[in-house]
């Protein structure tokens, strides 16, 4: 082995170890410069947890520990104001539902079958102090980058329907 | 030789014919949609020749959180049978929150004249949610809006006053403790709904430089 062919064995080995501890790639742009760090990574800010993109991956290089986000309402502090309702029918998922109770007044609650995880009703919940639509899992997606084959497939073919999962381009 | 020419005119004869019955140009899809039912008679009474619609979908980038997760997104252009446009409407979905939670969330209408120029608000049967203003002294006790009240609204959206227009948010109308109106907006508010006054006056404001932007006629 020549000096060339040492030094380029050095540098995949540094590149390859720099990848390897890049196990997790969950990156908050707001927080820090992604770019940077890995060659794709999922946006903590818009990522819900709905889990869609794992099973869509190849290199099963995307995870989502404690399964995907489940968003139910929490009706002792509903106040059946419908704004869940509304939000849920303006995206098109039509997955809140609504019954009239014994008193006359509508009940919501969320189909879980047609929950899309879009978080919608969560913005728009005007219940207070605390929203009354509630999300049992807040962690978010993230990708294995050992086993992430960079293939792009994930951007190209829009895993997450939200736009959470970027690349990042040179320049 | 002459059986090749005969073959050979016959394909350009063929040819001709199929580039004709292919005119796409002829079979260009009208943007206009004809109403629905319920949509002619929501409209009725502001556009009574009202037939086809273009609906006008916004940039999102334009748009505000609220109004992408609530689904404001479009507004329509409503012509009659001649295909003359008569006006422009859109459709408002809004939590309208209030201290209560008596309060339900609404869709309404807003409706425009061919210069963008409001003319009207409506609710119509079968929306979900309504108008709620508050009851003086007891904060737990909402009440819909009256006819009265509606009307005023109107007149408020017709001429808006330039001291609510200038307020940069609810914060200078209503005190934030008590909920009451501070007294120098009683005039130009529903009483008792000054922040429904404030987000419906806001909508119709942003309605119009938002259709402004993609009417291009």
């Amino acid at each position: 082995m020549d000096r060339r062919e040492f030094l380029q064995v050095a540098l995949l080995s540094a590149a390859a170890l720099k990848v390897a501890a890049c196990t997790d790639a969950t990156c908050d742009p707001a927080v820090e410069d992604c770019s940077a760090r890995y060659p794709f990574f999922v946006a903590a800010g818009t990522c819900t947890a709905c889990g869609k993109c794992v099973p869509q991956c190849g290199k099963k290089a995307f995870h989502l520990q404690g399964g995907t986000n489940v968003v139910t309402i929490d009706f002792t502090r509903c106040t059946r104001c419908g704004s869940c309702f509304l939000a849920c029918e303006a995206a098109g998922y039509l997955a809140v539902t609504m019954t009239i109770a014994g008193d006359g007044q509508p009940i919501y609650d969320i189909d879980q079958e047609l929950c899309q995880k879009c978080l919608n009703c969560h913005k728009v919940c005007t219940a207070v102090p605390d929203k009354a639509i509630v999300q049992s899992n807040l962690e978010r997606t993230r990708i294995n980058q050992v086993k992430c084959s960079h293939c792009g497939e994930c951007v190209e073919l829009s895993f997450c329907p939200f736009g959470a999962i970027h690349e990042n381009r040179p320049g | 030789m002459r059986n090749t020419h005969s073959l050979f005119a016959i394909l350009l004869v063929v040819s001709a014919l199929g580039s004709f019955a292919c005119d796409n140009t002829k079979t260009e899809k009208s943007p206009h949609i004809a109403l629905t039912v319920e949509e002619a008679a929501w409209f009725a009474p502001y556009h009574p020749t009202a037939v086809t619609k273009i609906v006008h979908t916004i940039p999102g980038d334009l748009l505000s959180e609220l109004d992408t997760t609530m689904g404001n997104t479009t507004f329509l252009a409503l012509y009659d049978v001649e295909k003359t446009l008569l006006g422009y409407a859109r459709q408002i979905g809004d939590p309208l929150d209030c201290s209560s939670g008596k309060c339900k969330a609404i869709r309404f209408f807003l409706m425009f004249d061919t210069n963008l120029n409001y003319s009207a608000i409506f609710h119509p049967a079968g929306k979900s949610g309504d108008f709620y203003k508050g009851v003086e002294g007891d904060p737990e006790a909402d009440v819909l809006f009256t006819t009265d009240d509606l009307e005023f609204m109107n007149a408020l959206l017709l001429d808006p006053p330039a001291k609510l227009l200038e307020a940069e948010s609810t914060a200078v109308i209503v005190d934030a403790v008590t909920t009451a109106t501070f007294e120098p907006y009683w005039d130009v508010v529903v009483r008792q709904a000054a922040y429904t006054t404030y987000a419906v006056l806001h909508h119709m404001v942003t309605s119009r430089v938002l259709m402004q932007s993609q009417v291009v006629e």
